[in-house]
């Protein structure tokens, strides 16, 4: 009853050999193309490197703060700043900082000229507030440029 | 007989087309999740490593900020010191920690709220100064033990300084409490001050530095006695 043996042989032979060929070949193509794809993606997504921390800008950053707060505590910034002797202040920082920091200061109020500071560098700029010397009240600030020397 | 065969026969084929279909789905299940794996890497993208940079800027930022902040701070001591070495101290004192106050405020972003004592010598009387820099107005209650009369309270609009005098019946420790309310909170803080036959001067400041993600907040009383 049924189907015959040779019927049935005969479809079933004719669906292996039809479906004998997507069953490896497709599969393992589209297995292949999945990997690929996701694997194309990570690294593309992660082609760029996680950003560098800049240790050497906030490095830069410590040693100007440093180097002011040394001059405050010495007792010489504030001194400096009520007789608005940059010049003397770009010295005595020199003396400080590392020989690569290459720096520019302003003794100002709010708006601090920034002629000297180059425009193609990094540049880290650290305020300092002095509010007078001895009996003098000033009220101004130190601005420090501080770039790395290329 | 022949339509039972050809229902059979076409059952199997359905059979081994259905089960090709699976292995299709199968391989297609692998595709379909790959587009979903990357689509979720695409959305998450932004987000992988930024916390432990915005941290890390934030941990910098910090440091920065403490170190203006210790700055600004310690010039508050400063201008007493100075304010000491004038002849109106009361006055010079007054003018000196608001101009300087405005130039801080003005120059970055920092809330800084004060109080300034000078007590003269003369006559046990002394003089309250509150100067608010918090960007906002506040309700101000000044309060001084064993003093006439024992408190003020008054409103003040920021970037204003108001002055109050006060009489002490002792000579000793006055303590002066500073109460005021902002954002739908009171804050209270309270400082000595002594009273006698000689000079004395204090400042009390509250003073907070803003930056992109973080702030820094000190409070610090400086005492001059002369």
């Amino acid at each position: 009853m049924g189907v015959s043996q040779k019927e049935n042989g005969f479809v079933e032979g004719v669906c292996k050999r039809r479906f004998s060929a997507p069953k490896g070949y497709i599969y393992t193509l589209e297995v292949l193309i999945a990997i690929s794809l996701i694997l194309v993606s990570v690294v593309f997504i992660f082609r760029n490197p996680p950003a560098k921390p800049e240790f050497g800008i906030s490095t830069m950053k410590i040693q100007g703060l440093q180097a002011l707060e040394y001059l405050d505590n010495k007792g010489d910034l504030k001194n400096l700043v009520f007789q608005e002797n940059e010049t003397e202040l770009e010295n005595r920082i020199k003396n400080i900082l590392p020989i690569e920091a290459q720096f520019e200061t302003e003794i100002c109020n709010f708006s601090c000229s920034a002629a000297n500071v180059p425009l193609n560098e990094t540049v880290i700029g650290i305020d300092y507030y002095a509010s007078g010397y001895k009996e003098n009240y000033v009220g101004k600030k130190v601005r420090l440029w501080i770039w790395r020397r290329s | 007989m022949n339509m039972t065969r050809e229902y059979n026969i076409l059952h199997k084929g359905m059979r081994i087309e259905g089960e090709n279909r699976r292995f299709y789905s199968s391989g297609q299940m692998f595709i379909i999740a790959s587009i979903l794996i990357v689509t979720a890497l695409l959305a998450l993208k932004n987000l992988l490593g930024v916390y432990s940079t915005f941290e890390e800027k934030r941990f910098e930022e910090t440091l920065d900020l403490d170190s203006q902040l210790k700055n600004i701070k310690n010039e508050f001591g400063y201008i007493l010191g100075i304010a000491a070495l004038q002849n109106d101290v009361n006055g010079s004192g007054i003018r000196f920690f608001y101009n300087f106050s405005n130039f801080i405020a003005n120059d970055i972003d920092a809330r800084i709220l004060y109080v300034f004592v000078f007590v003269n010598s003369s006559n046990q009387a002394f003089g309250v100064t509150t100067g608010n820099l918090l960007r906002e107005a506040i309700n101000v209650t000044i309060n001084a033990t064993n003093s006439t009369p024992t408190g003020y309270t008054f409103i003040m609009n920021s970037s204003f300084n108001t002055s109050r005098e006060f009489q002490s019946s002792i000579n000793g420790t006055i303590n002066i409490t500073l109460t005021y309310s902002r954002q739908n909170s009171n804050i209270t803080e309270r400082f000595p001050i002594l009273v006698s036959t000689i000079r004395s001067a204090a400042i009390f400041v509250d003073a907070r530095v803003h930056g992109e993600n973080a702030f820094v907040r000190a409070k610090e009383i400086y005492n001059k006695t002369w």
